[in-house]
């Protein structure tokens, strides 16, 4: 079987993993070699043709497609190799990949260090256990999104979707907009699960009903979904039986939740954080085995892909440097931990001894509040759980974190948002 | 006539949301309260006088390795245009190849805007075998 | 047309009478109202046991078949290359009266000669034999012949033989009819035509009633009992070495936990009686039933909620003759049942396939051996799933195809796709069946845009007339932008 051997391995050729080649290219990896499994790089981002992205980034306003183009043509210029329509299927701690396509077959390639780029797949309908039948015409939501802005079709004509997260917001608008009739947006909690702006422009802009505190229990149609029914929820999310009625459609979109990819990084055995779905890293994006490093929705699901590219430059710039045996460990570990208020903090270990920039979510809609961590309290004026929430570690701030292993980061609110 | 008439938007500014109660007369805002601050007021003005929006959406492409290509307008448009920019974009077919940037709809609908390919698409080689 | 034999339904019955006719010169003809072989509900979603045969009171149709059956299965699956493994089963009992019940069924067991029945009342040996074991256990019936399989995967597994063996089959095929002339079967009529024949066998499950009442008064009928499942990823572990059975109840074998062929984790099916034939509806209590048998024989299931891949549901033939009904029409000749056969259904197919024969003799069918019967099948090579990965190497040289994988979750690639299109499968749910192409945690979720246009290609049809599993299943509603020339829409013109 063929063998080879790289500087630096990247698996995914989306947001993250083009961002993380580059990188690394410019950190000083002689071979930066990025594997992907469709035939085109992007991810995710080539089937996401509306605009919001890079306006951090780049200060424009671009859409998906766009966005990813800069970076391919970048990784190009730099050299990065590339490997499409390549599924990577083995990950071993000591670095080694196998991965297979149609034209190297079944290969092995040694790396001096993996950058993990996966990104995130979504939850399904088996997984909500949405009881009823199973008709043809239950899509998620990205899938759905594949059909008609890569291949060209129209999953459905007459749609509900369920889960007001911002995937399913914009697939609302890309049904509408090109002539299907949206029913509803359901969602099971009392505020829409995406950014207000979606809400807007994706639902009130075409008088699309916003059903909150709803959710959807039962699909009904022998051969192609002919309905689905809803109802009201109490606060634990439980049907109110009574509630029920049906909503006539030929298609449900579920944009219930993403979850990220780790299939390769939990046979290599690296440690996961339960509640991101992604690997516990440190702030130079290291897993908790040597030499493999993950970035973007692999780690955590992001809201914006800004931070997704600046998560795979740290970790390009982190494998490359491995790779050049250059990579100091760090002289501290300091975990942080999810306090009350916040579900999740990412980096999961920082060093304390240099600035760091940190992402968090909330739990619930916040208005007016402080985040709390040992000694540190920086105000937030507003949060949501939909938007992901960064707190800067000035070097002032961390130096108040000298000498802990662990930290909480909690959020203590002052004012609410309904 | 200078008819007085209230309306409510939700600020998108920033993830504080404020919602602003907009006073209109004859057509124009005059007033904005609820707002934190004054980056609020251009936007919830905007929204109550012209919405405008992004529009973006695919376009047929012929004789292409991609049967479509994403397309965007190069500036806003006013927000009750989309369905017809919509469907004045299902009467086009573009020809391969296609590049990211390309004009694929100069000055639709006359909004002095034109439509834009986001994305790049081959033209099949083998032209016989589609 | 003309045929020797029709045999109605290609569900695992229908598939086995099939393959086991296939060896006699005689002209077969399966017809299917379905799109595919085991498409009908019983096969397709069922748990897939191939019982030992001590459930069945000795002297019951039943009880004929279903040990001679199990030992049939253990050639036959391998001749055709079907998922089969014989990992055993326990009947566990959680209550001292239960033990009753095992007593009973190794009674029933011993006369139905079902080999190396054993109840096992040392807690550590069902501990060691079972970790996660409601520890609560106080005894369990071990049955060592029982085994699983994919129960589509083995009628399509054996229609395929069977049709290498020159049997013809015609899918999407409703009879409506059945001729009789002086007391004898003279044809079939069928929603896409007649067929001249003379021998009908009748394996059409849920719908068995409705054939058999073509040639005359019915002699039973059949209604449905649903069953729910759920599947369990394979991370969730080993929760169930054994097919897992709790104490019976008189109308079902009860809520089972087994490992699939896969790897997975299967859980039900409860036993729900309804009326309508067609409701294959999954529903909130059903569901709930099942989750809470399960956790009830392995209480550790309780926190792997959130390792559910899928739920679904099927629907038992039940015969209101208690019984399955095999055997030739009293009054018309050349009209055979083959019907109710709900558990041990799976499991019996081949026994009652050897009564078919017979019960096709003695009504005056001639049959004759072929010598060129070939009893074995090549199965779909799955290379990326090969215990030594690196073997495949080999394949993907002759077939390139073979290095390309489509289906992330499941490993299927490309090679396997256009295989199990070429060997018949005519929609998703066909290439599911044949590859397992859907069934991983995403559910499809990566891979469905992928087979739609691998199908497309391959059948040269347009993806939007490919459906989930026939008729109007359609899985595309259309092109882009071919709704926005009228019709309903939003819209807004404000």
């Amino acid at each position: 079987m063929a063998e080879m051997t790289e500087d630096v391995v990247v698996v995914g050729g989306g947001a993250a993993g083009l961002a993380a080649a580059i990188r690394a290219k410019e950190a000083g990896a002689k071979r930066v070699l990025v594997l992907d499994r469709n035939s085109e790089l992007g991810g995710i981002l080539p089937q996401c043709i509306h605009t919001g992205f890079g306006l951090h980034h780049f200060k424009e306003n671009l859409t998906g497609p766009e966005y990813v183009s800069r970076f391919v043509d970048r990784a190009r210029a730099l050299g990065v190799e590339f490997k499409l329509d390549t599924m990577a299927l083995r990950l071993k701690p000591e670095r080694e990949i196998v991965a297979a396509n149609s034209l190297d077959g079944l290969f092995r390639i040694r790396a001096k260090s993996v950058v993990l780029a996966m990104g995130c797949r979504e939850r399904t309908r088996g997984a909500l256990g949405i009881p009823g039948e199973r008709p043809a015409g239950i899509f998620t939501a990205g899938t759905a999104q594949r059909l008609m802005d890569v291949e060209g079709f129209m999953p459905g004509r007459r749609v509900v979707i369920l889960g007001s997260g911002d995937v399913g917001l914009i697939m609302a608008r890309r049904f509408a907009v090109e002539g299907a009739k949206v029913e509803a947006a359901i969602e099971v909690l009392p505020y829409a699960g995406g950014l207000p702006r979606n809400v807007i422009q994706c639902l009130e802009d075409f008088g699309i009903p916003l059903l909150l505190n709803h959710t959807v229990t039962a699909v009904y149609g022998a051969e192609r979904v002919s309905g689905v029914s809803v109802a009201n929820v109490d606060e634990k999310g439980s049907p109110i039986s009574g509630t029920e009625r049906t909503i006539p459609c030929d298609t449900l979109i579920l944009s219930v939740g993403l979850i990220p990819e780790n299939e390769l990084s939990e046979e290599a055995g690296i440690i996961l954080d339960p509640t991101t779905g992604g690997p516990v890293v440190d702030q130079r994006m290291e897993t908790s085995v040597g030499g493999i490093f993950a970035c973007g929705n692999a780690v955590h699901v992001h809201d914006l892909v800004d931070h997704v590219t600046e998560t795979g430059m740290t970790a390009g710039w982190s494998a490359a440097r491995f790779a050049l045996d250059e990579l100091e460990p760090l002289k501290n570990r300091i975990r942080l931990r999810p306090g009350p208020g916040v579900r999740y903090v990412v980096p999961q270990i920082i060093s304390g001894d240099e600035p760091v920039t940190v992402y968090l979510r909330v739990r619930n809609p916040v208005r007016n509040a402080v985040i709390r961590a040992g000694n540190i309290a920086v105000p937030v004026r507003a949060a949501r759980p939909a938007e992901t929430v960064t707190v800067d570690f000035t070097e002032k701030r961390v130096e108040e974190l000298r000498g802990k292993a662990e930290l909480a980061i909690s959020l203590e609110e002052i004012g609410h948002i309904d | 006539m200078t008819e007085k008439i209230e309306r409510t938007i939700t600020c998108i500014v920033c993830p504080v949301g404020c919602e602003a109660t907009v006073t209109m007369e004859g057509g124009k805002a005059v007033k904005a309260e609820g707002l934190a601050c004054s980056r609020g007021e251009e936007y919830v003005f905007g929204e109550v006088e012209a919405p405008m929006r992004d529009f973006f959406s695919i376009v047929g492409i012929e004789g292409g390795v991609a049967p479509v290509c994403p397309v965007r307008s190069t500036k806003p448009i006013p927000k009750d245009r989309i369905m017809d920019c919509s469907r004045e974009l299902a009467e086009l077919t573009v020809a391969a190849p296609v590049r990211i940037g390309d004009i694929v709809m100069h000055n639709v609908l006359g909004l002095g805007v034109d439509l834009v390919a986001t994305r790049s698409i081959e033209a099949l080689r083998d032209k016989g075998s589609e | 047309m003309k045929a020797g034999v029709v045999i109605v339904g290609a569900g695992i019955v229908g598939s086995t009478i099939a393959r086991e006719l296939s060896k006699y010169e005689t002209d077969v003809v399966v017809v299917e109202k379905e799109t595919d072989v085991a498409f009908g509900s019983p096969t397709k979603a069922n748990t897939g046991v191939i019982h030992p045969g001590f459930d069945d009171p000795p002297g019951t149709v039943r009880a004929e078949h279903c040990s001679r059956g199990n030992a049939l299965w253990h050639n036959i699956a391998r001749e055709v290359a079907a998922p089969f493994e014989e990992v055993g089963s326990l009947v566990v009992a959680l209550k001292d009266e239960e033990v009753e019940v095992l007593k009973e069924l190794k009674r029933r067991g011993d006369a139905n000669g079902v080999p190396d029945l054993e109840i096992v009342v040392d807690n550590g040996k069902l501990r060691r034999m079972e970790p996660h074991l409601n520890t609560g256990a106080v005894a369990a019936l071990l049955a060592p012949t029982a085994a699983i399989t994919s129960p589509y995967e083995l009628a399509i597994a054996m229609m395929e033989n069977a049709v290498r063996n020159g049997v013809r089959t015609c899918f999407e095929t409703e009879v409506t009819g059945i001729t009789v002339k002086q007391d004898r079967v003279r044809g079939i009529q069928t929603t896409r035509g007649e067929i001249e024949v003379q021998f009908v066998i009748n394996a059409a499950g849920l719908w068995a009633d409705r054939v058999s009442a073509m040639v005359g008064p019915n002699q039973f009928t059949i209604h449905p009992r649903k069953g729910e499942y759920y599947i369990l990823d394979k991370k969730a572990g080993d929760l169930a070495r054994h097919v897992i059975f709790p104490a019976p109840s008189p109308i079902s074998k009860g809520i089972v936990v087994t490992p699939t062929v896969e790897g997975n984790t299967l859980v039900g099916p409860n036993a729900q009686d309804i009326d309508d034939k067609r409701d294959m509806a999954t529903t909130h209590s059903g569901l709930a039933e099942v989750w809470a048998g399960a956790c009830k024989l392995i209480p550790s299931m309780a926190d792997k909620k959130n390792m559910i891949i899928t739920n679904f549901c099927g629907l038992r033939p039940e015969p209101d003759t208690k019984d399955f009904i095999v055997g030739s029409s009293q009054t018309i000749r050349g009209f055979i049942n083959a019907a109710g056969m709900r558990s041990p259904g799976l499991t019996a197919a081949p026994s009652v396939a050897l009564k078919v024969v017979d019960l096709l003799t003695e009504s005056g069918a001639e049959l004759r051996r072929k010598s060129a019967f070939d009893p074995r099948r090549k199965p779909i090579d799955k290379p990326m799933r090969r215990p030594d990965l690196m073997s495949a190497q080999s394949l993907i040289k002759q077939d390139p195809n073979y290095g390309y994988v489509v289906c992330r979750c499941e490993h299927v690639t490309k090679g396997e796709i256009l295989e199990a299109i070429r060997r018949g499968a005519t929609t998703l749910d066909g290439v599911k069946f044949r590859t397992r192409a859907g069934m991983g945690r995403c559910q499809g979720g990566f891979c469905g845009p992928h087979v739609l246009k691998l199908m497309s290609e391959e059948l040269a049809i347009p993806a939007q007339s490919i459906t989930k599993r026939g008729r109007g299943s359609r899985v595309l509603l259309g092109r882009a932008k071919e709704l926005l020339s009228g019709g309903d829409s939003n819209g807004r013109d404000d």
